[in-house]
């Protein structure tokens, strides 16, 4: 540690600091194409999220029960094909992941009555239209600037 | 005496630091540690605040040839890993009894997978170091795929080296924690008194005593401490810091 920083750190009486919060909402997060391949990959299903004092596979973690309430899948996806809320979020942990990364993608909307262009704030769709198209898009996440 | 394993699915994540501080926040509670190094070359010594010219000795070595940094054995094994009279010493030396008094701490080299599988079956804990960086992310389905659903019952996880500055690791930490829940017991930020504190051949408890990844690692240490005592197939630390 330099001095400089140990000295703030003797001087604010304190052993460690966070001089900002870096923390992102998961539904904030980009669709980097490894994650989204690795949400894809079936052997990531074998590990149990964690199964405190035997309460059976599936138990979701805090992080993620506090992330569920303003979830909501996207219809057509790995998660099902109702827009409401999802009511089983610990059974499908990783679906349940991808989901989140349909709905930051695009509008949680039937997919009959969801128009053909995208809100054009919509940047994580495009991305995604464009990885599906030609994956020239792929890699394009990290162009957005650090932070 | 319960083992702990430590082992990545990748080399470079840290595994080495942490089973190191594992063995000491281990030993503050009052265990009796033993670490096991069985990479052919290590630097866990460098942990510890002591010169690589120091050998240690081998987990067969007599007591008076032992390496003792406050209070912790530091042993090595560099014969193979998948030697077939490692795991019946090890049960004959008391290292697989449940039970926190004593401990073995083994830091197993992330080539030696088979050997890892093979001790895994024997652990009270299997500790699996990643980075949030995506060449140890991708290399999780293959991890994963080898363990089983049954071997992954013992494994925890860490994330090391975490610079919480960078979006890309901001983001695979989030999808570590996502992916492992209540798996995941913490994190250590990346701290750059780590690498200074070897380069001072001193400790990092005493190099920074303030440094956050130090910690950060001792968090870990009392996570992992309902493992030891724990004879189920699964474990899980209901009070592990989740501040990953």
């Amino acid at each position: 540690m330099r001095i400089d920083a140990r000295n703030l750190l003797d001087r604010l009486g304190r052993s460690d600091f966070a001089y900002r919060e870096f923390e992102d909402r998961f539904t904030d997060l980009e669709l980097w194409p490894i994650l989204e391949s690795l949400l894809r990959d079936p052997r990531l299903q074998a590990l149990d999220p964690g199964t405190p004092q035997g309460n059976g596979p599936g138990a979701s973690s805090p992080a993620a029960e506090r992330a569920q309430p303003s979830i909501t899948p996207h219809p057509g996806t790995l998660s099902g094909t109702s827009a409401s809320p999802l009511t089983k979020p610990a059974e499908e942990p990783l679906k349940v992941l991808f989901s989140r990364y349909e709905q930051g993608a695009q509008p949680a909307l039937p997919a009959e009555e969801a128009p053909a262009p995208p809100p054009p704030q919509d940047i994580r769709g495009l991305l995604r239209r464009l990885s599906q198209s030609g994956g020239d898009a792929r890699g394009k996440p990290g162009e957005q600037g650090e932070n | 005496m319960p083992m702990v394993l430590c082992h990545a699915p990748k080399g470079g994540t840290g595994t080495t630091f942490v089973a190191a501080h594992l063995a000491m926040g281990l030993a503050a509670e009052g265990a009796d540690v033993t670490v096991l190094t069985m990479a052919a070359r290590d630097t866990m010594a460098l942990h510890f605040g002591l010169s690589q010219a120091i050998s240690l000795p081998s987990l067969t070595a007599p007591a008076d040839e032992a390496v003792l940094v406050g209070g912790i054995n530091l042993r090595y094994w560099h014969r193979s890993a998948e030697d077939a009279d490692l795991l019946p010493m090890l049960n004959d030396l008391g290292y697989l009894t449940p039970g926190k008094d004593r401990v073995l701490v083994v830091d197993m080299p992330s080539g030696e997978f088979r050997a890892a599988l093979r001790l895994v079956e024997h652990a009270c804990a299997h500790l699996c170091t990643l980075t949030a960086q995506p060449d140890t992310l991708a290399l999780l389905p293959q991890m994963f795929g080898e363990t089983g659903s049954e071997g992954l019952l013992r494994t925890a996880f860490v994330i090391n080296a975490l610079d919480e500055t960078r979006r890309l690791s901001r983001h695979g930490a989030a999808f570590v924690r996502e992916l492992a829940g209540q798996r995941l017991i913490g994190r250590i930020r990346l701290d750059e008194a780590v690498p200074e504190a070897m380069a001072m051949l001193q400790p990092l408890s005493r190099y920074a005593p303030a440094s956050a990844a130090l910690h950060d690692a001792r968090a870990i240490s009392g996570a992992i401490l309902p493992a030891l005592e724990s004879t189920a197939a699964s474990w899980i630390a209901p009070t592990a810091s989740r501040a990953a």
